[in-house]
């Protein structure tokens, strides 16, 4: 037997009480007269043995009874193990620090509760076992630790705004399990929320892990979740002095309290918009920014929910909106003639009509010998085809677009073999069509651009709102891609859909589609304006700047200040926690890990840019799945030790090695209290 | 009855103060209480008639009420006799022990001397009385005069315990001086050397006395009723001993039972009546007891 905290077995001492009183108490008599003493002499003989044996009865009942509550106290453990091996028994502890877990709607937060029951499991373990402990949205762990090292650990363990990521500790249990020792025990302790995100991140693990005892404990409140947050916000416009933003709340629990969507500027109140949490929904908010505007071009906002709830770090929305100077774009529409392009064209001017900052003039032009009058002139050129006619340009429009133009192609099924040599030959094409396939297909679901933060990846991104994946094509060709092209975007079928590629000063775009087929069918969706906003190249719209706490943060930097930082490659920015931080320099914008903080991110330039950091979208809801359905998991994680409820497990008692026994202790105390009592009151004197 | 019987309350005895009040109280309260025929005496003194009932004996019939109206008549008569009877009381310190809210024994035994002394002169019997501990303390020679009862309980009234219980010296004392065949009453607790007592009884007997023994103990010397722990100190001899009364309470009365037993078994050999008195109960029951031997001894 050992015992989990042996410094509670000096309370043994206490037995000393009941001996003292014993030896040195003295009863207090009463003093009365009476006649017939010879008849309780003679009665008290036989009783003065039968006193004594039951006195010292209770005497050792009552030092018992201490021995045993100290005992019990001290944690008393069966150690079935046989003496002198060497066996080790290892624990790992798997510790859910993710945001979720700041959650709170009593008198402590799951975070609190979570520390609880691991320095619960920790202190129950027998004295000499090893502690792994894991935190999994922070990545900090502690391998090898003595008890004591562990609850310092969970001491400095503190929430970070990140997704859970059990690969870590699952990965850790594995190699564990391949590196033991036979007599070793390893056993898991996973203690989390189990949120939506936390079980789809234990839902993509791959295989079983094979442990001696494998716990959980699902950390869960009783009463309804109280928790809605601003969860997304996109700069829409900016009009008549207004910033309108789209912000997204999302209701993440089950209470439907009304409250009020405030967005902040520069900490000054701007707008508000009442909220009714009961689903997700949007909502506009129109922020005045006309004396804003004019100080600097990266404003802050926040967008805070009133009220406050179960999970206050989500109630503000961090979105850093970049105001736009006003432009003036000239588009040619190059095709056969005016029936082709009129979609094109429609959905060009909407898009004009739809931004105040950023002027779209459309001129359309048919195939010629020489599109030298066509691209005078132009910001971009879209070419809905690749006739003969194209042959002679191709030296015109390389020159188009190495002076910075930007040059747009759709494929048609009847191409120009000479017109494709030529302007591959000029190193205009981003892709060279090779075959044409039919057959319906689809836009992949997601892009394969690895740049995603590059102008053209965020307009990939801004498409992917669009459910472009939806929209049918009819055929498309194989394409061989340019070495200095890059593939944006693929087919199901696999051909490529996008091909980008930069050229002197300018880019080329290639769709691997008709403009007048594939085209139409998108420009009659909903991302017609998007496709179009995205063949102009980078935009002139308002920008914004929020990232997610476990994305890489972008600032775009003023012109004097990249080319001073450019020098040394690096500059510095302040962090949330108004902490300096080294960041990366590349082109104009400064790119940083921000440490699993949220808030601001922000240059020490003036004037300085900024990027609002948030918690990754969906971390923080609560909405807990069903105990089953948290078990079932565990169990096919666990399968041979089958993952247990933390309590259930214990009430089982399945850990034979190792089997805590306070309860035969306390059984044993209160069968002593109660034999004492009777001894007490039953026994006569 | 019950509303009479209260005047045999020994509690409310020891609150009048004067033994003949007390003696008057007593009798008054017993012959109240009793059914009317028993105990009426019959002598040569006329005292009253009532109705015949079955049983009575037909000499007291009275022939003239008879003759003249019909109806069957008993007289009744004051009782004489020359019976002398001898009061011994115990006045040895153990009689003055007394339990929580009861009298003492020595009390309880002097109200009872002074209803008897009171009773047996009003019929005409000598009383004498002697108060004893480990000697004769005081001896009142046996008289039948009305004003012989003042002096029976003056005495009574200003007796006080001293020394230790010596019955069995007392009761030869008593049997050498009583010249002629009497009634002897004793009251006492019988604390004393049991050998030496059967003796002392048997002595009365064998002179051919009428002899009984009124056993006094209080309630809690019968049944010790005590709780807690308790240091008991002997009242005569001054002796300690401590002890916790629950643990020995069975064995004790066990004892006590045994005792008694063994004096009311050794007293019916003797021919001697025998009654044990519990100071918490009225005075009723001995008063029956030796009207019942009275009338025996007519």
């Amino acid at each position: 037997m050992s015992f989990a905290q042996a410094i509670f077995l000096m309370g043994s001492v206490a037995v000393l009480a009941p001996v003292l009183a014993h030896l040195f108490a003295r009863p207090r008599f009463r003093r009365l007269p009476f006649t017939l003493l010879r008849f309780l002499r003679a009665g008290q003989k036989d009783v003065q043995a039968r006193r004594k044996l039951r006195d010292l009865l209770l005497l050792l009942l009552r030092c018992a009874i201490i021995v045993l509550i100290a005992m019990l106290f001290a944690g008393p453990r069966l150690l079935a193990r046989s003496p002198g091996s060497n066996a080790r028994d290892l624990y790992f502890l798997g510790l859910d620090n993710s945001l979720s877990m700041a959650y709170s709607d009593g008198p402590q937060s799951y975070f609190q509760s979570m520390l609880d029951a691991a320095a619960d499991y920790i202190r129950s373990a027998p004295s000499g076992s090893l502690f792994n402990l894991y935190a999994l949205a922070s990545g900090e762990r502690g391998a090898n630790l003595s008890s004591e090292q562990a609850l310092a650990f969970l001491r400095q363990l503190a929430v970070v705004p990140s997704v859970s990521e059990p690969d870590g500790f699952i990965g850790a249990l594995r190699s564990a399990q391949q590196r033991r020792h036979p007599d070793d025990r390893i056993s898991s302790l996973l203690l989390s929320d189990f949120t939506p995100k936390m079980m789809e991140r234990l839902g993509e693990l791959s295989g079983p892990v094979l442990v001696d005892d494998a716990r959980y404990k699902m950390i869960s409140s009783e009463g309804p979740i109280h928790n809605a947050a601003p969860v997304d916000a996109h700069v829409t416009d900016l009009a008549q002095g207004k910033l309108h933003v789209s912000a997204t709340v999302a209701n993440y629990g089950s209470v439907t309290k009304p409250r009020a969507l405030e967005a902040r500027l520069g900490g000054k109140k701007a707008a508000a918009v009442q909220v009714a949490a009961a689903a997700t929904q949007n909502y506009r908010l129109a922020i005045p920014v006309e004396g804003a505007r004019q100080a600097e071009s990266c404003l802050p906002i926040e967008l805070s929910l009133s009220g406050g709830d179960g999970l206050r770090e989500d109630d503000t929305f961090y979105l850093a909106a970049i105001l736009p100077e006003e432009s003036k774009r000239q588009v040619v529409l190059i095709g056969s003639d005016r029936r082709e392009l009129f979609l094109l064209r429609t959905a060009l001017n909407s898009l004009s009509l739809m931004n105040a900052y950023e002027t779209v003039s459309v001129k359309e032009a048919t195939f010629a010998a020489s599109h030298g009058e066509a691209l005078a002139g132009a910001d971009v050129a879209v070419f809905a085809g690749m006739p003969d006619a194209l042959s002679d340009g191709a030296d015109e429009i390389s020159s188009f677009v190495q002076n910075g133009g930007r040059a747009v192609f759709f494929l048609t099924r009847d191409l120009s073999a000479d017109a494709l040599d030529r302007l591959w030959r000029a190193d205009v094409l981003p892709a060279l069509p090779r075959r044409y396939h039919e057959g319906a297909t689809h836009v992949a679901p997601s892009n394969v651009y690895t740049d995603a933060l590059s102008p053209d990846g965020k307009a990939i991104k801004a498409l992917c709102n669009y459910k472009i994946e939806t929209i049918l094509f009819l055929g498309s060709f194989d394409c061989e891609q340019s070495p200095a092209g890059a593939c944006l975007w693929r087919l199901q079928n696999g051909n490529g859909f996008v091909y980008f590629k930069h050229h002197g000063n300018g880019s080329a775009v290639l769709i691997n589609t008709s403009a007048d087929d594939s085209l139409g069918a998108l420009t009659r969706s909903r991302a017609a304006v998007a496709f179009c906003r995205y063949l102009l190249g980078p935009s002139t719209a308002p920008l914004q700047n929020s990232f997610a706490s476990d994305e890489t943060i972008v600032l775009a930097l003023p012109q004097s200040e990249s080319e001073d930082a450019a020098q040394e490659r690096r500059l510095y920015v302040m962090t949330p926690s108004g902490e300096p931080c080294a960041a990366q320099v590349s082109g104009s914008t400064a790119s940083v890990q921000c440490p699993h903080q949220i808030g601001w991110v922000k240059t020490l330039t003036r004037p300085a840019s900024y990027a609002g950091v948030n918690p990754p979208r969906g971390e923080t809801d609560m909405q807990a799945p069903a105990k089953e359905v948290v078990a079932d998991l565990m169990g096919r994680i666990f399968p041979v030790a089958e993952g247990k409820d933390m309590a259930a497990a214990s009430r089982n008692g399945l850990d034979k090695d190792n089997r805590p026994i306070w309860r035969f202790f306390a059984w044993l105390i209160i069968g002593l209290v109660l034999f004492e009592s009777f001894v007490a009151n039953k026994v006569k004197r | 009855m019950r509303a009479a019987r209260k005047y045999l309350d020994p509690v409310l005895l020891s609150k009048l103060g004067n033994m003949e009040l007390v003696a008057r109280c007593v009798m008054e309260g017993f012959y109240t209480g009793l059914h009317p025929s028993p105990f009426h005496g019959f002598s040569v003194e006329y005292s009253d008639h009532r109705p015949y009932q079955p049983g009575d004996e037909l000499r007291y019939l009275d022939w003239k009420v008879l003759g003249r109206s019909d109806k069957l008549y008993i007289k009744q008569f004051h009782q004489e006799t020359n019976l002398s009877a001898y009061i011994l009381l115990d006045s040895s310190k153990s009689m003055s022990f007394a339990g929580e809210g009861a009298v003492s024994k020595v009390d309880y035994g002097s109200f009872l001397c002074a209803g008897l002394a009171y009773l047996m002169l009003r019929q005409g019997d000598r009383v004498g009385l002697t108060l004893f501990s480990d000697r004769i303390t005081n001896w009142i020679p046996a008289r039948s005069t009305r004003a012989h009862l003042h002096t029976i309980l003056a005495a009574l009234q200003h007796n006080e315990v001293s020394g230790k219980t010596n019955i069995a010296d007392t009761l030869h004392s008593v049997a050498d001086m009583a010249h002629q065949r009497g009634l002897f009453i004793v009251i006492s607790d019988l604390i004393d050397d049991v050998e030496e007592l059967y003796n002392g009884l048997a002595h009365l007997s064998y002179l051919r006395h009428d002899v009984v023994l009124f056993h006094v103990l209080d309630h809690q010397e019968l049944a010790l009723d005590y709780e807690g722990l308790i240091e008991f100190e002997d009242v005569e001899s001054g002796s300690r001993i401590r002890t916790f009364p629950q643990s020995l309470r069975d064995s004790y009365r066990q004892r006590v039972q045994r005792f008694v037993d063994d004096v009311a078994r050794t007293a019916g050999e003797h021919r001697i009546d025998y009654c044990l008195l519990d100071t918490s109960e009225p005075l009723d029951r001995a008063l029956i007891v030796y009207l019942a031997k009275r009338k025996a001894l007519m």
